[in-house]
C-alpha cells in the first residue's frame, strides 16, 4: 500500500486556480518533496492530504484512508508541521508537548516517553521548561518538529522543516529525518526551498508549477533529464519552460 | 483553557482588576459621599445680631440650643468684616440679623435674617453647609409659627395647626404588605435588582471577549492549523473552545458579582431611602432557578456568536473589535430595564428589547421580582433557539475549510476567502 495517492487534485478559489490536476505516490518509507516556485500549489497539496482543506476535484489518500471522507483517521497516521507554525506562548515546552501527546497516548507512561523523546530531538534541555513565548524563532521551530518526531507518525508532512534555523540545527534536522525513516519507518513528505536539503534528504521529488506537476523522479534522474549539475539548474530549467 | 489562563493579561484584567476596581471606585465614591454627610451632619456659621432685642436674643437661644450646630458669635459691625472674622474662624457662612428683627416681630410682620456665604469650590461638602444653613433657619421659622399660635389663645395645639393631617404609608408587594412608604421600596427593590443586569452585562462581554480571543490567539499565534491536524474532532474543539471560555468568564463573573457587591454596598448605603429606611426583597427560589437557566443560555449564545466572529478575523486585536459592534445589543436592553420600567415601554420598545435574546435576563430580573415567570419562560425558548442555531452555524464552520480562509475585511463590508500562498 502506497502511503500517499493523489488522483487530478484540484483545487480552486473563487477566480484563482491553486492546483490543477495534480496526481502522485508516495510509496511507505520513502522521503518525496514538493519543489517549487511561491505560489505554485505546494502548501494547497500538503494542507489537503493534511485534512486542512477539501480538493475541489480529485481524490487522495493517506495509507489508503481517503482525506476527505475519513478525516479524523487520517489525522491519527499523520505529523503535520506547518510553514508559518507557532507555539502557545504563555505555556511551557514541556506543557505544550504534554499537551499534544495526550492526545495520541492513552497512558501518562506513553505520554512521558514521547516527551522525552522530544526533549531529545530539540535540543532545548532546560529551556523547556521556560514559556514558549520567550524562544527564538529557531528555538520554536526545534520545539514543533520535536512535537512531529515525538509521535512517530506513519506520515510526516513537513513544510519547510528547517525554516528559520541555523546551518547548526538544520543540518542535526535533516539527520534526524533521515534516522526515523531508518528507524521507525516514518514516510516523509516535505516542502522546501533548498535545494540541498532536498537533493540530501529526498529519494524522489515532484515539481510543482502553477498548480501542475511538471516534472518528476529522483534527484539524479531530474538532474540528467535537464543535463544539470545540480538540483537547483535543474529546477530553473523546468520552471522556465513550464 | 491553560494557555489563556496562563495570560498574565487576561488573569489580571479579567479577574483580578474587577474585583478591585469595583470596592475602589465604591470606596472612592463612598469617601466623597462621608464627607458630604459628615459636613450636613454638623452645621457651623457665625451670627452677627444688629438687634439686640428680644426676638433677636430668642433667635441666638434657639440657634445655640440646637444638638450639632455650632453658633460663632461676631461683633456687631459691616457685613464684609463679619464675613472675614467668620472665615478666621473656618465658618463659610454669616447669619445676619438686622436692627429692625424685633421690632417687625413685635408688630406681627415678616421679619427677614440674611445669609452670606464665600463659596470656595463646587463640590458636594460646599452645597450641602449651605444647604444646612438653610435648614436650620427654615425651622427657627417652624418654631415661630408654633410660637404665634401658641400666643393666639385659640386652644389648638401648635403641632396639629402646623401638620392637621399624618399619613401612615405601607405597600404591597406580590400580595404581602410593609410597613414601609412605596418610594423606600422601590428604592429598595431597583439597588437589589440593579446589580443583576450589571453584573450580566460585564460577564458577557467578559465572555465574549475570552471566547474570541481564545480562538484569535490561535490564528494570531499561528497554532490553530496545527491544532486541526491532531486527532480531535472539530467539535471537541468547538466544545472544549465553548467551555474554556465560559468557566473562565465565570471566574470573572464571580469576582465582578463580589467586586460590585461591595460597590453597591458602598454605595448603596450613601443614598437616602438606604439610611432612614429600608426593606429586603427577597425573591423566589422558582425565580433564581428560571435565572439561572437564563444566565446559562445567554453566556452560551454569548460565546457561540464569540466564536463565530472570531472565526473571521486573524488576530486577537481584529476579533476583539468585531466582538465591541455585537456589545451593542448587550448594552441596550440591559439600560433600558435598568433606567426605565419595562412595563411602561412603548410597544415597539419592547417589542425591540424582547427580540434581543440578550435581553432576557434583564427583564425577568426587573419583572420576576414581582412573580411574573412569563419572560423567563419565553426567554428560555427564545434563547434556546438562538443557541442551537448559532451552535449549528458554529459547527458547520468548524467543519469547513472556511474556518482557515474566511476574512472578515470591514472595507468590502463582507466576508472574503483568503487562498493559500504555497
Amino acid at each position: 500500500m502506497n502511503a500517499v495517492d493523489a488522483e487530478r487534485l484540484r483545487k480552486i478559489y473563487g477566480p484563482t486556480v491553486a492546483l490543477d490536476g495534480i496526481s502522485f505516490s508516495i510509496k511507505a518509507g520513502e522521503v518525496f518533496g514538493l519543489i517549487g516556485p511561491n505560489g505554485s500549489g505546494k502548501t494547497t497539496t500538503l494542507r489537503i492530504l493534511g485534512t486542512l482543506i477539501r480538493p475541489t476535484e480529485g481524490s487522495a489518500t493517506v495509507f489508503g484512508t481517503d482525506v476527505v471522507h475519513d478525516q479524523e483517521e487520517v489525522r491519527r497516521k499523520i505529523g503535520y508541521l506547518p510553514e508559518e507554525a507557532g507555539v502557545y506562548n504563555n505555556l511551557t515546552g514541556f506543557d505544550y508537548l504534554r499537551f499534544v501527546g495526550a492526545l495520541y497516548s492513552p497512558t501518562q507512561a506513553g505520554v512521558d516517553d514521547m516527551v522525552k523523546q522530544a526533549a531529545e530531538i530539540s535540543g532545548l534541555g532546560e529551556r523547556l521548561g521556560d514559556r514558549a513565548g520567550g524562544y527564538s524563532q529557531g528555538m520554536k521551530r526545534r520545539l514543533l518538529l520535536a512535537r512531529v518526531m515525538m509521535l512517530k507518525p506513519k506520515l510526516a508532512i513537513l513544510d519547510e522543516p528547517t525554516s528559520g534555523l541555523d546551518v547548526v540545527h538544520s543540518t542535526h534536522i535533516r539527520g534526524l529525518i533521515r534516522t526515523y525513516v531508518r528507524d521507525f519507518g516514518v514516510t516523509v513528505l516535505l516542502s522546501s526551498h533548498n535545494m540541498l536539503e532536498v537533493d540530501y534528504l529526498c529519494d524522489r521529488i515532484a515539481l510543482v508549477n502553477k498548480g501542475k506537476l511538471v516534472a518528476s523522479g529522483t534527484p539524479q534522474e531530474l538532474k540528467e533529464a535537464n543535463a544539470s549539475p545540480n538540483l537547483e539548474e535543474a529546477f530553473m530549467k523546468v520552471v522556465s519552460h513550464g | 483553557m491553560k494557555d489563556l489562563l496562563k495570560d498574565r493579561k487576561i488573569v489580571l484584567g479579567m479577574i483580578v482588576v474587577p474585583l478591585l476596581i469595583f470596592p475602589l471606585m465604591g470606596g472612592a465614591i463612598s469617601l466623597s459621599t462621608q464627607s458630604a454627610l459628615t459636613a450636613t451632619k454638623s452645621t457651623s456659621f457665625a451670627l452677627m445680631n444688629m438687634d439686640q432685642g428680644n426676638y433677636s436674643n430668642l433667635a441666638v437661644g434657639y440657634f445655640s440650643s440646637l444638638p450639632n450646630v455650632t453658633v460663632r458669635s461676631v461683633q456687631p459691625q459691616s457685613v464684609s468684616d463679619g464675613m472675614k472674622a467668620a472665615l478666621k474662624d473656618n465658618v463659610s457662612t454669616l447669619v445676619v440679623i438686622p436692627s429692625d428683627f424685633s421690632a417687625k416681630i413685635g408688630g406681627r410682620e415678616q421679619a427677614r435674617l440674611e445669609t452670606y456665604t464665600t463659596v470656595t469650590g463646587f463640590g458636594i461638602t460646599q452645597s450641602a453647609g449651605s444647604s444646612t444653613v438653610s435648614a436650620v433657619i427654615g425651622s427657627f421659622g417652624r418654631f415661630l409659627s408654633a410660637y404665634y399660635i401658641e400666643h393666639t389663645s385659640s386652644g389648638l395645639s401648635p403641632s396639629v395647626v402646623l401638620s392637621p393631617v399624618a399619613v401612615n404609608e405601607s405597600t404591597y408587594l406580590n400580595g404581602e404588605l410593609l410597613a414601609a412608604p412605596p418610594a423606600v421600596v422601590t428604592s429598595s427593590g431597583m439597588i437589589q435588582s440593579f446589580a443583576l443586569p450589571i453584573a450580566t452585562f460585564i460577564v458577557l462581554i467578559f465572555a465574549m471577549q475570552i471566547a474570541s480571543t481564545a480562538m484569535a490567539v490561535e490564528k494570531e499565534q499561528k497554532t490553530f492549523e496545527t491544532l486541526l491536524t491532531l486527532p480531535v474532532s472539530r467539535f471537541q474543539i468547538l466544545g472544549s473552545k465553548l467551555i474554556g471560555s465560559t468557566v473562565i468568564a465565570a471566574m470573572g463573573a464571580v469576582t465582578s458579582i463580589i467586586g460590585f457587591t461591595y460597590y453597591m454596598s458602598m454605595v448603596g448605603n450613601m443614598t437616602p431611602a438606604a439610611s432612614s429606611a429600608s426593606v429586603e426583597i427577597t425573591p423566589s427560589l422558582t425565580f433564581y432557578i428560571l435565572l439561572g437557566v437564563l444566565l446559562f443560555l445567554t453566556l452560551a449564545l454569548a460565546t457561540s456568536i464569540a466564536i463565530i466572529i472570531s472565526v473571521f478575523t486573524s488576530d486577537v486585536r481584529g476579533a476583539q473589535a468585531l466582538v465591541g459592534y455585537v456589545a451593542l445589543p448587550i448594552i441596550l436592553p440591559t439600560f433600558l430595564v435598568l433606567f426605565g420600567d419595562f412595563n411602561t415601554l412603548s410597544l415597539g420598545l419592547k417589542a425591540l428589547v424582547l427580540a434581543i435574546p440578550f435581553s432576557y435576563v434583564a427583564v425577568f430580573a426587573s419583572t420576576g421580582v414581582f412573580g411574573d415567570l412569563t419572560y423567563a419562560l419565553v426567554g428560555a425558548v427564545y434563547l434556546t433557539a438562538w443557541v442551537v442555531g448559532t451552535l449549528y452555524v458554529a459547527s458547520r464552520l468548524f467543519n469547513s475549510e472556511r474556518i482557515l480562509t474566511a476574512r472578515f475585511t470591514l472595507g468590502r463590508g463582507k466576508a472574503k476567502r483568503q487562498t493559500s500562498d504555497g
